[in-house]
């Protein structure tokens, strides 16, 4: 137990600095529109998806209707549609499996994602729900800090939310080493796609359709036989 | 404080929207329901895809700012995608030499926050 503890701690360190710092932030904002920290726990549990989250302060502030309301979370968080098709396998037999699919956030994702290419085998599955439960955590932390403390925090934090970019980097690294030709093409697909994205569409509005975009290169790109590696289980 | 019954309606909203759209895919293939081979090669290849757009998806703020920079010819921003572009390199440079996962990291944001006050 202790060892499993250990290294489900070890890989979502990462996570923490970003989720803590952009929970606070989070926090400060929602207190600051008029919710007390019961709102930041209250959302922080139950949604649990940090850009979500920021997008909703100023809709309920104004009191948008619920359709508004769910339209826009299916925009904002629509990629994680993608997210699960990954591990729907990996997941049929673990414990704490439909607490795990509510908290397949983007980072417990990419952790998750890093956890399996260096483990293929996932031998240290046994982990990934304490992982899960630990990013929640460190969020649902980070955000009723940042609502209790509002502004009185005078320390100034600004960049360390540099550590989720470095986080994506490691792990689009550690894809590409382990499956250099494949994974190294799609990667590449996944940045280019984004990047004209966001040149031809604003920021907010990328995402999603960047998304779609590169999935459906990449299913076209799978669907491109390769001589004698048909089966293979990338 | 806002109205409170409607603010809870919405954040109830979000939740469930959120649950269901990280639930379909499991939904639809479970069952035994195996996934077509064709499908399964594109799962392997989702991860590193997905991930490359999150990357730009963190740096849009820095592609932003640069798209700017060359439009106007103005180097107002100029501070913040330096620190970005070092920050990366020493994100991969320490990451292909020590594969160490934390180590790269932390070095990477050290070196952006201390470029962001140095450069800004």
């Amino acid at each position: 137990m202790k060892d499993r503890v250990q290294y489900a701690f070890r890989k979502t360190v990462p996570v923490m600095a970003g989720y803590v710092f952009l929970g606070i932030a989070f926090g400060i904002s929602l207190s600051e529109a008029g919710y007390g920290y019961q709102w930041a726990l209250l959302m922080s549990v139950l949604v649990y998806a940090g850009s979500m989250q920021f997008a909703m302060i100023p809709m309920m502030t104004a009191g948008v209707s619920p359709l508004t309301m769910a339209v826009t979370t299916l925009f904002v968080n629509g990629r994680h549609l993608f997210y699960g098709i990954s591990f729907v396998e990996s997941f049929r037999k673990l414990r704490g499996r439909l607490y795990m699919i509510f908290s397949l956030t983007d980072e417990t994702y990419s952790v998750l994602c890093g956890c399996r290419s260096e483990d293929p085998e996932e031998t240290r599955r046994d982990c990934w729900l304490l992982i899960s439960g630990l990013d929640h955590l460190y969020w649902i932390a980070g955000s009723v800090l940042g609502g209790i403390l509002g502004e009185a925090l005078p320390i100034d934090f600004t960049g360390i939310d540099f550590s989720m970019t470095a986080l994506f980097v490691v792990i689009l690294i550690e894809q590409i080493l382990s499956d250099r030709t494949r994974n190294l093409r799609v990667g590449i697909v996944g940045l280019l796609v984004a990047t004209v994205s966001l040149l031809i569409l604003s920021a907010e509005h990328f995402l999603l359709p960047a998304l779609i975009v590169t999935v459906g290169i990449v299913a076209l790109y799978a669907g491109v036989p390769e001589g004698g590696k048909e089966d293979s289980d990338a | 404080m806002p109205d409170t019954i409607g603010s809870l309606i919405l954040v109830l909203t979000a939740a469930v929207m959120t649950f269901l759209l990280r639930a379909i895919p499991f939904i639809v293939f479970s069952g035994g329901r195996q996934m077509p081979p064709r499908l399964r090669r594109v799962v392997g290849f989702l991860p590193a895809a997905i991930m490359g757009v999150l990357v730009i998806y963190c740096l849009k703020g820095d592609i932003i700012s640069t798209q700017a920079m060359i439009s106007s010819k103005e180097t107002a921003g100029i501070g913040g995608v330096l620190a970005t572009v070092a920050a990366l390199l020493v994100v991969v440079g320490v990451h292909l030499k020590k594969r160490n996962t934390l180590l790269s990291i932390a070095a990477g944001t050290i070196v952006y926050m201390v470029l962001l006050r140095v450069l800004m």
